[in-house]
């Protein structure tokens, strides 16, 4: 087998630390499909975890690409600027929640966003704390780490971390944490912890993406943007995972009707190509003094190219409307599941956004990493490829590329059941 | 044939249309360095929009040793554009990280066994490079350079010494980072002579092993053999042989920066190269991908190894298409004739510079490495007092003659050149002429302006 050989290269070349969570090689992947070096194809649900809501390669998105790359790839916007960059900025300004006037930094990597929209809260209230939630993940940076509310895999010796970050409940209701209580919390937080005056801003994913596909209720978000109105704070909406369409809206926001000082996207922004953007109130982006953001790679033209042409698919090919169909579609299909196999704890999610909680025991709710794992091993021989997340590592996430079709989302679905009684089934608690 | 085209006055009406858009949409905290906006590029030619042809002297910051759209480039990600963009690593693999994970094993210094993770911006890889070492030592202090730059995340900021431009408001920054200054030789301390502020620095290691931070506490000492943003100052040897030892002695980590000062910059694959010195990690990226996103970390496999499974990685880092582009480039860079392309840029550099030195007092030192070199300008060659102006003013008159180039320095007065190396004789010469000239008026400028 090629791929053995392969793995073989991998582990005498490149760090151990980068995990693998499918031992195969891709050669080649269209839309939903991926095809290994051994020639075995794949449905992909991951998304290369969740980039891809407009599917691998999507010609529109390639054509655009090769347009810009007969031109120029590279020239670093303050070096010297180009059009593509502006149009995309203009278009994000547009796209997002809020109807005030709004600006947009382009960057590499959702980590390098998240450092920019906390230099930007920083610098515009002359704040130093930020607070963000158990179970948020924002990346891998020393910021990124700190920021993350996961230590385990995140952050084991990798510290000391950065200061001034502090720790709220997210509101996970199945594992006790009502919205209720994740206020009291937080006001306990504030109270007893950090001064709110001392805060720059709050930090939250709508829907907790590594952390397990947990969506914070209508209600949290809401008392969120009051607390930072009433406080002066910055609202910061991390949507690099559940952004782009991932909850049938653009954004997972908008579900709660809340408009953040700023957004911070990523992944499924452009493509697969790497591309993430800081947009939001015009006086926050801007209070960094000239010269104080910025990357060489920032905002590529290539990538540009790619997410004016993702933007385009959404538009012409109505992404979010098969979004809202699919997360209808898929939703039914994992209650039925749910209803025959007690260990799934929970299914939840928003739209297509959507997650199985595994659990041992239903009564005890004790996680159980172990037949998850073995439920993404399984579902990668019978040719599905899934990924899992969430702090005990025990919530099996979908993250299908919005393009698929019924009879892919079918398909999956029905290798997902046979995954799930192979690997749930026996020994029924 | 001259290759400067000018059809407008720079920037043309074009360039300007697209500016009040950028001014209305785009956040203002990025630099602007020139006024035109770019259509199209190739080698060390662009276009902009109002079809002017600029000679481009700066590489999108040093990222075009290779020049722009290198058909070897085009070509390599023209054709992994059509089979595989992304996958993330850490979801399933694919072969060209692993291609690329190898020949960077294969060319960075050092005979032992290397290993390599890839990941998207340079202060991405810089911050890799400090988990690696904190999770190989178990340690946590970092040892840094003033003058350093190593990038604007919350970390590699605390790394970074240029507080104003990089650090101003963005605080409060990580802990465990020690700074302690880099001999420059051509601004010795205290009036000491080259060689006795060189001596001072190397004492001043040992020194800071008991001031600062022990061999107990220390994780890594990462320096650039050539300060990029600090004005292209390459580091004396000996200097970067006292970091070695006191690594050796310590057990830390020696990093090495090469983001800038990488990939045939100086003339060697690396700029360590010319010291003989050999370091645990070497950090690249910049022209490491001509002109796709991409870094990484190579260096001793026990240390890359060191973190635990999950620990690293990222969901963009190594993306599949620019592994492709890295590798073509590394390609061309592995020529021997392309490496030595690089000394035809010093000599270019020295001789109109050196020249024009006679004629402009503002000219303090010209120096660098290969094709990273840089002017620095003072307000009086004997105080050495830093003349950041004359170099907007050179900058500005630059583009308007036709060229597109940088500045430097931790005062912010240098220009830099970071030309692809193997930029045609006659385009680099029209491109370093038409700067002399911007430099000249500059000075005539701001001396008439008193």
């Amino acid at each position: 087998m090629k791929g053995d050989a392969l793995i073989e290269r991998r582990q005498a070349a490149v760090a151990r630390g980068v995990a693998n969570a499918h031992p195969i090689f891709a050669e080649r992947a269209h839309g939903v499909r991926l095809r290994d070096v051994d020639g075995l194809e794949y449905l992909d649900f991951t998304g290369g975890i969740g980039v891809l809501n407009v599917g691998h390669l999507h010609p529109r998105v390639v054509a655009a690409v090769q347009e810009q790359l007969a031109r120029f790839s590279h020239t670093c916007f303050q070096v010297a600027m180009y059009e593509p960059y502006v149009r995309l900025a203009e278009r994000l300004n547009a796209l997002t929640p809020g109807g005030f006037a709004k600006k947009t930094i382009l960057l590499t990597t959702g980590v390098e966003a998240i450092e920019n929209a906390v230099k930007m809260a920083r610098a515009f209230t002359g704040r130093p704390a930020i607070v963000a939630f158990t179970h948020g993940f924002h990346g891998r940076t020393l910021l990124g780490m700190s920021l993350t509310g996961k230590a385990g895999v995140y952050k084991q010796s990798f510290g000391p971390f950065a200061p001034e970050v502090y720790h709220a409940p997210y509101p996970y209701p199945y594992r006790g944490w009502t919205t209720e209580r994740a206020l009291e919390a937080l006001g306990d937080l504030f109270r007893t912890v950090v001064s709110a005056d001392r805060v720059a801003a709050i930090l939250i994913e709508p829907v907790l993406g590594e952390g397990g596909f947990v969506a914070a209720p209508v209600d949290f978000l809401r008392a969120l943007r009051r607390i930072a109105d009433e406080r002066g704070l910055i609202l910061i909406a991390d949507e690099i995972q559940c952004g782009f369409g991932r909850t049938g809206r653009m954004f997972a926001v908008e579900h709660a009707g809340v408009a953040p000082d700023l957004v911070v996207m990523a992944k499924s922004l452009a493509g697969g190509f790497p591309l993430s953007a800081v947009v939001g109130r015009a006086e926050v982006v801007d209070a960094p003094a000239a010269g104080g953001l910025g990357g060489t790679y920032a905002g590529s033209p290539l990538a540009c190219a790619a997410a004016l042409a993702v933007l385009d698919v959404f538009e012409d090919e109505r992404l979010l409307d098969r979004a809202v169909a699919q997360g209808g579609l898929l939703g039914a299909r994992l209650e039925e599941l749910a209803g025959r196999f007690p260990r799934i704890g929970e299914v939840r999610g928003l739209g297509p956004m959507l997650g199985l909680e595994i659990v041992e025991d239903p009564a005890t709710r004790v996680p159980s990493a172990a037949r998850t794992r073995r439920v993404l091993d399984l579902a990668r021989e019978r040719g599905l490829l899934l990924l899992r997340s969430g702090t005990h590592d025990n919530v099996i996430r979908l993250l299908a590329p919005l393009i698929a079709t019924e009879e892919d989302l079918e398909r999956g679905a029905a290798i997902l059941a046979t995954a799930l009684a192979d690997a749930l089934g026996d020994d029924q608690p | 044939m001259t290759h400067i085209q000018l059809r407008t006055a720079i920037p043309g009406p074009r360039s300007l249309a697209l500016n009040e858009r950028r001014a209305a949409a785009v956040s203002r905290g990025l630099a602007q360095a020139s006024p035109i906006a770019v259509r199209r590029a190739r080698g060390a030619l662009v276009e902009d929009v109002d079809g002017n042809v600029l000679i481009d002297l700066a590489g999108g910051i040093g990222v075009l040793a290779v020049g722009h759209t290198a058909p070897e480039v085009v070509e390599a990600v023209r054709a992994q554009a059509g089979e595989l963009v992304h996958m993330c690593p850490i979801v399933a693999n694919y072969e060209a990280y692993v291609e690329l994970a190898e020949e960077l094993n294969r060319i960075t210094p050092g005979a032992f066994a290397k290993k390599t993770i890839l990941a998207s911006g340079g202060a991405e890889a810089v911050e890799n490079a400090v988990k690696l070492s904190r999770a190989f030592t178990g340690r946590a202090g970092i040892m840094v350079f003033e003058g350093a730059y190593h990038g604007r995340t919350n970390l590699t900021m605390a790394m970074t010494s240029k507080y104003a431009l990089f650090k101003k408001g963005f605080g409060p920054f990580a802990p465990e980072v020690y700074r302690l200054p880099a001999p420059n030789p051509y601004r010795p301390p205290g009036g000491l002579s080259v060689e006795a502020g060189l001596a001072g620095a190397c004492d001043n290691l040992d020194h800071a092993l008991i001031a600062h931070v022990d061999g107990s506490g220390l994780a890594a000492v990462v320096i650039e053999p050539v300060l990029g943003e600090g004005g292209f100052i390459p580091v004396p040897a000996p200097f970067l042989a006292k970091i070695r030892e006191v690594c050796d002695r310590t057990g830390a980590v020696m990093v090495v920066d090469e983001v800038q000062s990488g990939f045939g910059r100086t003339g060697r694959l690396f700029a360590i190269e010319h010291s003989g010195v050999v370091p645990d990690l070497v950090v690249s990226a910049k022209s490491l991908g001509g002109g796709m996103p991409i870094s990484a970390v190579t260096g001793r496999a026990e240390i890359l190894d060191a973190p635990h499974v999950g620990g690293v990685g990222s969901t963009y880092g190594g993306n599949p298409v620019a592994c492709r582009a890295a590798l073509a480039a590394i390609g061309l860079l592995r020529r021997p004739s392309m490496l030595a392309e690089a000394a035809r840029v010093e000599a270019a550099v020295r001789r109109i510079f050196d020249a024009l030195a006679r004629e402009v007092p503002a000219i303090g030192d010209v120096r660098g490495l290969g094709a990273m070199m840089a002017v620095e300008f003072v307000k009086d060659r004997a105080t050495k007092e830093p003349w950041p102006e004359i170099v907007l003013e050179a900058v500005r008159r630059a583009a308007a003659r036709g060229v597109v180039i940088i500045r430097a320095g931790l005062y912010s007065n240098c220009l830099r050149f970071l030309p692809p190396l193997d930029i045609p004789d006659d385009v680099l010469e029209e491109g370093l002429l038409a700067v002399a000239a911007a430099v000249r008026e500059a000075a005539r400028a701001l001396e008439a302006r008193g």
